[in-house]
């Protein structure tokens, strides 16, 4: 089987070549890599790949993230598998989009050791869905609205969450984004739940107390204050996936949400 | 001025406008001082000495503020006035605080006002020009009000001004407004001449600074919010960076040193990878190094492998002046930066006192091609035939990428190592800005390898060749992928 590893580190490609070399069993796979998604979608062969390493974040290397490499794949035909570390924070919407929109193979870390390379492309190359549980946390349930598609409902989101990240008025905000300050406030309303729930349930902190004192402050600029601050640090932590122009594009493609209590997510197809 | 987007007092941000700030009001006033000299033109011959005198002291209250700002200006502004002591009282940029310049502008401010209204002014003016003078006059208090009530000084967080000072700023538009009044007041039937209109106007003048020092604060405190914004992002920038080069540089190492039986070799020269990859890191956070995203220069791969190394003061290391601008694709890059290193370390272990790279990309395929030559030991036959030895895996591993590497004792001494392998593909999709210089030279011919001869490196002391086929001629001889 042909496999390529799409990570801006050699040293990944080399793991994976050591890990399926060291064995007879698996010696028969060939290994090539490509250090950013560019890189990957000018390939002639994609088709040719029987698996996919994908690494999420390039960094400096390219503008492109992971998820435009999982496109690439997703539309070749190729099964991928994320390659990438989840114990940083800030790369937890990059998986939630990655398991929102694709369907990986599994979420395997980069400290995963050659014995396991070897038994996940042994079970990919026999047709089985490997054992991944990590992917667990990041799949949307087979219930309810999706985590990604509640933090971001509508294309009109993305800018919003963009200018959180820079700016911390809800004048600024607005002007920027060329909205009104009360959508800016429903903005934050709607969203402080979702934030809240990625935090505790994803990222196990510990969610903020909650305001004692509701008189001292008029009750819309405690509403504001109360729901401000979380928001912005959220934003400004993961700003590069507010940034990725594919995540625009995915939004996009996917349409918006429809929140009416109760109902399932219906997403309105644009295409 | 402390706000809860900078608690710990960092953004000075007032401060970078304090001398701009003092000599745009400064040149400003200058222009009305000459236009009050030139309404002088229209007083009779007897009450001229008078407005000169009274012009004089703003004159000078000015000529010391210009001085102030100059190196050395007050020392010799003192010197001229005869009171060497005074230099002390010049104020100074940075802080709020009552000085000589300011004190004698205030009274110059004054007296010129006085010329065309108030209990001395002077009745010659014909009402045209005492109106313009007077206008001029205030013009030129609003300045040192301006200056006295913005002034960046208070918002100094090194030298802060004290209670009575801070008090002070809260009075003076007031006085000044007071002052006005004063002055403007009909005590004569010239001082009569000027509208009353103009007069009630220009007195309460002085109290528009009070909106315009809340925009100030506003304005400030805005700049603070969006320097802290920015430093919050740059932050979480820069530990991406740092996760995506460093960190993830460990975690290769990590992963490796995990598995069963890891090779000594292999776990030293990733180390010594990640020690490039950590001043490579530092290089593009204090911003002297290009930031590429399509690979990088030899010449800065080389600087970063010598400080890694710890080797730069102590041996002679020295990159053939062509090689320097060679750009690699952001795979080759990474091979040089796995091989580079390896060889110095070599070349040091073997106690050579002066080490000479080069590096080239040329062929069709294209081939990168590394060339370490050094004066000291050389090698046994151990080093050579050792599996375990360091020559004998990074070949291999250049095996993995249609290369190889080989030695040569030099005829002076030392050993010449050359490592090669085939470039990425990628490098034949750059735009041909960033191709080689080497590539481009030649085109598309026959590169010259390391067995043909050597340019001289800056030194003088290239290494000889290593005297076997080209490395291109064995572009297939490597184990080779599938």
């Amino acid at each position: 089987m042909k496999i390529i590893v799409v990570d801006d580190h050699i040293a990944a490609q080399e793991t994976v070549t050591a890990a399926l070399a060291a064995n007879p069993a698996t010696k028969h796979h060939a290994v090539t890599g490509v250090r950013t998604p560019d890189e990957l979608h000018l390939r002639g062969d994609l088709g040719t790949f029987g698996l996919a390493f994908v690494d999420l974040d390039f960094r400096r290397q390219s503008r492109q993230s992971g998820l435009f490499a999982l496109r690439l794949l997703d539309r070749a035909r190729v099964p991928a598998v994320i390659y990438a570390a989840d114990d940083e924070d800030n790369r937890v919407l990059f998986l939630l989009a990655a398991f929102r929109f694709y369907r990986p193979w599994a979420l395997v870390s980069k400290r995963a050791s050659g014995a396991e390379i070897r038994k996940l492309v042994a079970t990919i190359e026999s047709g089985a869905r490997p054992e991944s549980p990590a992917t667990h946390r990041y799949q949307p349930s087979h219930r309810g609205i999706p985590v990604l598609d509640r933090l971001i409902i509508r294309a009109g989101d993305i800018p919003i969450w963009r200018a959180l990240a820079t700016q911390s008025d809800r004048n600024a905000i607005a002007e920027v984004t060329n909205v009104s300050r009360s959508k800016v406030d429903s903005f934050l309303s709607e969203h402080f739940a979702i934030v809240a729930e990625i935090e505790e349930e994803l990222l196990f902190r510990t969610p903020a107390e909650p305001f004692p004192d509701t008189q001292a402050l008029g009750k819309t600029a405690h509403v504001y204050a109360h729901r401000f601050a979380p928001l912005h640090s959220f934003a400004v932590e993961h700003h590069r996936f507010f940034q990725d122009a594919e995540v625009l594009e995915l939004i996009k493609e996917r349409g918006d949400i429809r929140l009416a209590p109760g109902s399932q997510a219906t997403p309105r197809r644009r295409r | 001025m402390r706000t809860v987007d900078d608690p710990q007092g960092m953004f000075n941000t007032a401060l970078n406008a304090d001398s701009r700030l003092w000599l745009a009001g400064s040149w400003s006033r200058g222009a009305l001082l000459a236009g009050m000299w030139g309404t002088l033109a229209w007083l009779p011959a007897e009450e001229l000495p008078w407005g000169v005198v009274q012009l004089g002291v703003a004159t000078v209250g000015l000529l010391l503020g210009f001085a102030s700002i100059a190196p050395g200006g007050p020392e010799m502004a003192a010197r001229a006035l005869g009171m060497t002591g005074l230099a002390r009282h010049f104020g100074s940029f940075g802080r709020a605080a009552v000085d000589v310049p300011g004190v004698a502008e205030g009274l110059g401010a004054f007296l010129a006002g006085s010329l065309y209204a108030g209990w001395f002014a002077l009745a010659g003016f014909p009402v045209a020009v005492r109106s313009l003078g007077l206008a001029m006059a205030v013009c030129y208090g609003w300045q040192i009000l301006l200056q006295t009530v913005i002034h960046p000084g208070w918002y100094s967080l090194d030298i802060r001004p004290g209670r009575t000072l801070r008090a002070l700023r809260y009075v003076i538009p007031a006085i000044g407004a007071g002052f006005l009044a004063f002055v403007l007041l009909p005590w004569n039937s010239a001082a009569a001449q000027v509208p009353v209109f103009e007069r009630v106007l220009l007195a309460v003048s002085p109290l528009v600074f009070y909106p315009l020092w809340a925009v100030y604060d506003i304005m400030l405190r805005a700049s603070a919010t969006s320097l802290r914004n920015t430093q919050n992002l740059w932050r979480w920038d820069v530990w991406g960076d740092a996760h995506g080069s460093v960190k993830n540089s460990l975690v290769f190492l990590n992963q490796y040193i995990e598995e069963p039986d890891p090779d000594l070799e292999e776990i030293r020269s990733l180390t010594r990878n990640a020690l490039v990859v950590l001043d490579e890191f530092k290089g593009q956070l204090i911003g002297d190094r290009t930031r590429d995203p399509a690979g990088g220069s030899v010449g800065e791969l080389w600087g970063s492998v010598l400080r890694a190394l710890g080797s730069p003061r102590r041996v002679r290391c020295v990159l053939d002046g062509e090689s320097a601008p060679v750009r690699l694709s952001a795979t080759d890059y990474q091979v040089a930066r796995r091989v580079l290193p390896d060889l110095v370390s070599n070349a040091l272990k073997a106690g050579a006192s002066a080490v000479d790279a080069r590096c080239s990309v040329s062929g069709q395929p294209a081939q990168v091609v590394i060339e370490v030559g050094d004066d000291g030991t050389g090698l046994t036959a151990d080093d050579i035939s050792d599996p375990r030895g360091s020559l004998r895996m990074l070949g291999a591993w250049l095996g993995e990428r249609q290369g190889g590497i080989r030695h040569s004792a030099n005829a002076t001494g030392g050993t010449t190592a050359v490592a090669y392998w085939r470039a990425d593909p990628a490098h034949d999709r750059e735009p041909a800005g960033l191709r080689s210089p080497a590539l481009a030279e030649h085109g598309g011919s026959a590169p010259a390898g390391p067995g043909s001869p050597a340019p001289a490196g800056p030194g003088g002391s290239a290494p000889a060749g290593p005297g076997s086929p080209a490395p291109a001629g064995l572009g297939s001889t490597g184990p080779g992928r599938a």
